[in-house]
């Protein structure tokens, strides 16, 4: 990855392209997240012996939860949600600073197709991260979970698979997960039916509680006195560096220079084939398609603005790492931009555009980006590709949709998938590099018109 | 004696039994019975509730089917196991998530594809081999829905039944799929709890609560993966002792797994899964 990285920073300098500050590496941490050895749960009533859980049959820490330990008094703060759209908040007329907080799992009426929180649909409220941060914001010191029981039978406690817990499960099956920030975190582990009837004496009486809360959608927060709990998870941290390779042509309005036009393509792919590696035999996933393609896309077009006038908006070019694992690069790069995202107009992505039959692409998020999608079908006159809007399962597959997240307009160009896809045989003879250049050429018109106007164009957002 | 003569001594009493006598000892002996050119068709329908989480989001999907399956007996081979084909003749299934909505009905790479599998009279798996090539395609991950033929010949404890005593059976059944073995163990307690007319059949009621644990690997676009995880289940059963038939069953199955992808990328995806069914015997031909 350092050298393909050198590489593309060296040809956008060669280019002319300025580096975005001072470097043209944008540097990030992905990390591998192991359960460490101490882990333990507690609840001690007052007055009586303490009860002991074990881990995994009886409670289980998620893989986003602390290294570290807390004690505290217990409350029960029904889902853990707080939706001031709809009128309800699980943290009102409580206090949990400090304390243990236990939720249930998912949200209100979640079988209701007529519940506030989208019908039978998941709402946003329904993640169990937005749930821990809305904890983390009320001061909790912890947060046990559970399933709730009125729509979901089972109460194992699941939390986080940890492979060292399991005799199946391969230790280098740890994803890779990004470290943003240094945010604070809380010991977090899902809780089962044995911690449920030591605090509610059944699961039926918290079905109870659950169905009282569903039915009025009124909250059902209370302390739950006289138990602490104590309790502590453990994990240890393997970390590694990758980059974005980052470029700044400025245009030369000087108020639209201001604002940018991003044009991207990833350059990572999948590695090698550890697991069934075989000797005298290819064994090296080369990518050519996925993403060389859409790599090589990116620079002949940074090649082009470089020759031609300047544009009146700046445009960014931007070689994503990490997207195979999670679209990692663009994901660091929306949350800490080198570029203010307000200021960012438009965005245009490339990830595998040199095979299939036939001049067509698929234009993917057209629906959502209109304003986009009319550029791009007028310059496409004088391309002549077949353009296809059929794709639009692969809005989330990309670098484009963490742009889309900050509600950016964006356009993904693809030529879809092949019997090589994520296999050793995505060879560079099997690319049919005129369309490539016809691609790359259709984006650089499309980029060029977004960048020389003062449009500021629409995003509409779907599900 | 010996356990084998009381088993024989069971089924003999069982054999000579008038459903209705009222015979004091009120114990069976279950087994399968089907003579060649027997055909039963059977309706399955289905519900499972799956939530995965993958890359740190919940994926909630909902799968309902409805199929039904015909059974055409070849009789008994020499080792007095019991061979049938097994045949889909209609199938809907209708998947609910939060990526998208599917039905699939009557799949052409399913419909009327028979296999072949043979059985011990008692309903444990010797073979199951494709006489026609079955192509799933999309609906492989569908979940939920497709049945194995083991819901129609649920395994039978080897000793007696008596009414109100539990019976403890182990069964390890492996499923060589997507180039790799899972190897599922279910530890069961069988329960004779009364008789029921079902369908017009003279039935007994078995209840039957265990668990099962699941571990097995297999390779998938480059992929190694791996999974292990474990489950309880509930089912009741209604077995025509006299036809050595199943009439009907219903069943209640929840699972957490996790499943691990190695090689291109690493991932661990725990699943939960809850699954009810409900099997009917629509029609029994009797060879004659």
């Amino acid at each position: 990855m350092n050298i393909a990285a050198d590489y593309l920073a060296a040809e956008f300098k060669r280019y002319g392209l300025q580096p975005l500050s001072g470097s043209y590496f944008q540097e990030f941490n992905v990390n591998r997240v192991r359960l460490g050895e101490e882990n333990y749960l507690k609840l001690t009533e007052t007055g009586q012996p303490g009860i002991s859980f074990r881990i995994k049959r009886e409670f289980m820490p998620y893989g986003f939860t602390a290294n570290s330990a807390a004690v505290g008094g217990l409350i029960f703060a029904g889902y853990g949600i707080t939706a001031p759209e709809f009128n309800y908040d699980d943290y009102q007329n409580i206090d949990v600073k400090d304390k243990v907080v236990l939720i249930f799992r998912h949200e209100p009426a979640e079988k209701d197709s007529t519940s506030v929180f989208d019908g039978m649909k998941s709402s946003a409220h329904f993640q169990l991260r937005s749930k821990v941060e809305n904890a983390i914001a009320h001061g909790a010191a912890a947060l046990l979970v559970v399933n709730d029981p009125l729509n979901h039978r089972s109460m194992r406690p699941r939390g986080f698979p940890w492979p060292s817990l399991y005799k199946n499960i391969p230790a280098d099956a740890v994803p890779l997960t990004l470290s943003l920030s240094e945010a604070k975190k809380i010991p977090v582990v899902q809780v089962g039916k044995k911690f449920i009837n030591q605090i509610f004496g059944s699961v039926d009486s918290l079905k109870a509680i659950q169905k009282e809360i569903d039915s009025s959608l009124e909250t059902k927060s209370f302390e739950i006195a006289n138990f602490t709990v104590n309790l502590k998870t453990s994990t240890k941290i393997e970390s590694e560096t990758t980059k974005n390779v980052v470029a700044l042509w400025e245009g030369s309005d000087p108020k639209l220079k201001n604002e940018a036009i991003v044009i991207g393509a990833h350059y990572d792919h999948v590695g090698i084939n550890k697991i069934d590696f075989k000797p005298n035999e290819d064994n090296i996933f080369n990518g050519a398609d996925d993403n060389a393609s859409g790599t090589v896309g990116l620079l002949e077009i940074a090649e082009a603005f470089s020759l031609a006038p300047r544009t009146k908006r700046s445009i960014i070019f931007i070689a994503f790492a990490g997207e195979e694992k999670g679209l990692f690069g663009s994901r660091v790069y929306v949350e800490r931009p080198l570029w203010s995202l307000t200021d960012t107009k438009a965005m245009f992505n490339m990830d595998m555009i040199g095979r299939n039959d036939g001049e067509k692409v698929s234009i993917v998020g057209y629906t959502r980006s209109p304003d986009l999608n009319e550029i791009n079908t007028r310059e496409n006159k004088f391309v002549g590709l077949t353009l296809e809007y059929n794709a639009e399962q692969f809005f989330r597959r990309s670098d484009q949709y963490n742009f889309a997240r900050k509600k950016i307009p964006v356009l993904f160009y693809h030529t879809g998938e092949h019997e090589d896809y994520h296999k050793v045989t995505d060879h560079s003879d099997k690319i049919n590099e005129g369309k490539i250049a016809m691609i790359s050429k259709l984006l650089f018109r499309t980029a060029w018109q977004a960048a020389n106007t003062n449009q500021t164009f629409k995003y509409i957002e779907q599900n | 004696m010996k356990r084998r003569y009381l088993v024989l001594f069971g089924i003999a009493v069982f054999l000579n039994l008038n459903f209705n006598s009222g015979h004091a000892s009120d114990s069976y002996k279950l087994k399968y019975k089907m003579k060649k050119g027997t055909t039963l068709n059977y309706s399955m329908d289905s519900k499972m509730e799956s939530l995965q989480e993958i890359m740190g989001s919940e994926v909630e999907s909902t799968t309902q089917s409805k199929a039904k399956i015909k059974i055409t007996s070849e009789g008994e081979n020499k080792d007095g196991n019991l061979t049938y084909l097994m045949v889909y003749e209609s199938m809907l299934i209708e998947l609910f998530s939060s990526m998208m909505d599917s039905t699939f009905k009557d799949p052409e790479g399913l419909i009327g594809k028979r296999v072949r599998k043979t059985i011990t009279p008692n309903g444990d798996q010797i073979e199951s081999v494709e006489l026609d090539s079955i192509k799933l395609g999309l609906l492989a991950h569908a979940g939920g829905g497709l049945v194995s033929g083991r819901e129609f010949f649920p395994n039978l404890p080897d000793g007696e039944l008596k009414m109100g005593e539990k019976v403890s059976v182990t069964d390890v059944d492996s499923l060589d799929t997507l180039g790799g073995t899972t190897v599922s163990k279910a530890e069961m307690e069988f329960t004779l709890t009364g008789k029921e007319t079902k369908f017009g059949y003279d039935c007994l009621k078995i209840d039957v609560k265990g668990t099962v644990t699941l571990e097995g690997d297999g390779t998938m676009q480059g992929m190694k993966f791996f999974i292990e995880g474990d489950g309880d289940f509930q089912r009741t059963l209604y077995f025509a002792p006299k036809e050595g038939l199943l009439v009907a069953a219903d069943n209640q199955t929840d699972i957490e797994m996790t499943v691990a992808v190695t090689g291109q990328m690493q991932m661990t995806i725990p699943i939960t899964q809850s699954q009810t069914s409900n099997m009917t015997l629509l029609k029994w031909v009797d060879s004659k």
